[in-house]
């Protein structure tokens, strides 16, 4: 009895079609919390694989942060030329009266609680810090690897952003740490 | 002492928050959907397209490049990446103990340096004193609804930090208090700040979103300079009160061993307003730390016991009460950055690099480093690297 090995070329195809059955919906949700059109959203996603099937052969065994970081690109590539998305901004800022520097969809939960004040208030890299870690549901090191950045910088920036995200929460009403700006350390430093 | 709620973890709060459910979106979408979406993607990726960073590197197994997300274009006028260690601060302390609130010396001082200014809108009160000391500090004020909070900074940072918050919005320029007051708006949202010219030694520079502009003149304009008295009664009990702090951090330090010269009374005697998560940090940091440094010492001088005894109390980190409280307070918590020094150091490869980097507006800068030490927040240990304009932030010193 003989074996069929399937090539290389069909090899990095089925592992391309596997990663997509497997991941699909997990990109798209990844696109969903940071972009507020689906059809966005979407387009973000199949962008995400025409990225991956281009470069099939290189598909890790544990591909999740990969796609993500290549997401994570596809969709500031979006956000940098995407004259529809500035569109619907200003419509929902003028319909809800709200302002028109959303970046992704839980600025809408911004009027509707706490967390969404609180989350409101912090920078984008903190918010794609602590996207990635508790609704991406990554390890740090994942992580880390998704924002291309060193696990031992990553640590510490998790730990800054969750205090600063916990401050703007007890400032809001619940009871968490505090934790001072950094900003002026910064300058501090720069001069 | 104020304790942490066990809900209180900010992370579990941003989970509970996740505006889209993967799995339900998985079920949602069905196999058909999904194959539809394999073909369109299929499709895009034959038409030429510009090409899309696409972590490859990561893909290929390499290191990731040192203080990428952290770099910042002008508006913040120098990069996020700044790992100066927060500063322990060496203020007053406080307690609540009866009707007359008895206060520590290094509190008074504090009080006698800043300009001790409380929000007097009606229905407003301090709800956080965060971190402080003479020229450094913050209070946040509530009303139960909004927020409204006030940073103090020394002086001699006015210029730099009015430089940076006009790259903000066109400053408006008023008085306030007496002084010339420039405020900014945050992303036409109606998130303002105002900063004040310098009060003596310090400046003042408040911030808030409090439903518009008007609305924010209003609180901004009820700001009164206080006596002494009056401030420290303001604030709210929720601090490490100055009798318990020995005994707070000499519970924290049960069942873990000392680094050589380790003298718990130098926590002790630090008169930080610091919660119980933060003297946490403070604690385990200062003995890790420790024995990070031996290990170092040791390895250079060729001691092989006493890098083994380094190695070994770091590897009980796994057991300290401390850090399994911390890491009961809050999932992924600063435990992990002890954990990960363990490791390395039982690995024999302590991180030696500089990981982090602060790049200026032109593109000079500095690395920040070792990582070890910035980890850990060994602050006595911390070096910058400058480079100039055009050099990579990656190379090792």
């Amino acid at each position: 009895m003989t074996s069929i090995e399937p090539g290389a070329e069909e090899g990095d195809r089925l592992r391309f079609e596997s990663c997509f059955c497997e991941h699909y919906a997990d990109i798209l949700a990844f696109a969903i919390r940071r972009q507020p059109d689906r059809q966005a959203a979407e387009d973000a996603a199949s962008e995400t694989f025409a990225v991956a099937w281009r470069r099939r052969g290189l598909i890790p065994d544990l591909p999740l942060p990969w796609l993500y970081s290549i997401a994570l690109r596809v969709l500031a590539n979006q956000r940098r030329s995407s004259l529809r998305r500035r569109r619907l901004e200003e419509r929902l800022a003028q319909e809800q009266a709200i302002p028109a520097d959303g970046s992704d969809p839980t600025d809408a939960l911004a009027r509707r609680g706490a967390f969404a004040a609180a989350y409101g208030r912090l920078s984008e890299d903190d918010r794609e810090i602590l996207r990635l870690i508790a609704w991406e549901g990554l390890e740090p090191r994942a992580a880390a690897a998704v924002l291309d950045c060193s696990y031992s910088a990553f640590r510490v920036r998790l730990h800054r952003a969750r205090r600063r995200l916990g401050k703007q929460l007890a400032a809001a009403g619940h009871s968490t740490d505090d934790v001072r700006d950094t900003d002026i350390k910064a300058i501090e430093e720069a001069r | 002492m104020r304790r942490r709620a066990p809900d209180a973890d900010p992370l579990a709060t941003m989970r509970e928050a996740n505006p889209v459910d993967a799995a339900a979106l998985r079920a949602e979408l069905g196999r058909e959907e999904i194959g539809r979406a394999m073909t369109k993607a299929i499709g895009a990726a034959a038409a030429p397209r510009d090409p899309v960073p696409s972590g490859d590197a990561f893909a290929a197994g390499l290191e990731p490049r040192a203080g990428r997300l952290f770099r910042r274009p002008a508006p913040l006028a120098v990069g996020l990446a700044v790992l100066i260690a927060v500063v322990l601060l060496v203020a007053g302390a406080f307690s609540g103990g009866g009707t007359h609130p008895t206060y520590a010396a290094a509190a008074i001082e504090v009080a006698e340096a800043n300009p001790r200014l409380l929000v007097t809108a009606p229905g407003w009160k301090v709800t956080d004193a965060g971190e402080f000391e003479a020229d450094y500090g913050e209070t946040t004020f509530g009303d139960g609804r909004r927020t409204f909070e006030l940073h103090w900074y020394p002086a001699r940072l006015y210029r730099s930090l009015l430089r940076d918050r006009a790259q903000v919005s066109r400053p408006q320029r008023s008085q306030l208090l007496g002084r010339p007051a420039t405020t900014v708006e945050y992303g036409h949202r109606g998130d303002y700040a105002t900063v004040v010219a310098p009060i003596g030694a310090v400046f003042v520079e408040v911030r808030g979103r409090l439903g518009g502009h008007a609305a924010y003149e209003k609180v901004l304009h009820s700001l009164r300079s206080v006596d002494i008295d009056d401030w420290l009664a303001a604030m709210p009990a929720s601090v490490v009160s100055p009798g318990a702090r020995a005994h707070t951090v000499a519970a924290m330090l049960r069942g873990i061993p000392y680094p050589p010269g380790f003298d718990p009374s130098r926590i002790e005697d630090e008169t930080a307003v610091l919660n119980h998560y933060d003297l946490g940090v403070r604690v385990a940091d200062a003995i890790s730390c420790g024995w990070v440094e031996s290990w170092l010492a040791a390895r250079a001088s060729g001691n092989g016991v006493a890098a083994r005894s380094a190695v070994e109390a770091m590897a009980s980190s796994s057991r300290w009460p401390l850090l399994l409280q911390l890491e009961r307070e809050a999932r992924l918590s600063w435990a992990h950055n002890i954990w990960h020094a363990a490791a390395e150091l039982r690995s024999g490869h302590l991180n030696q690099g500089f990981d982090e980097a602060l790049v200026r507006p032109d593109g000079s800068g500095y690395k920040i480093g070792p990582a070890w030490a910035t980890e850990l927040q060994c602050t006595a240990r911390i070096r910058r690297i400058p480079f100039g304009v055009g050099e990579a932030p990656g190379a090792e010193p």
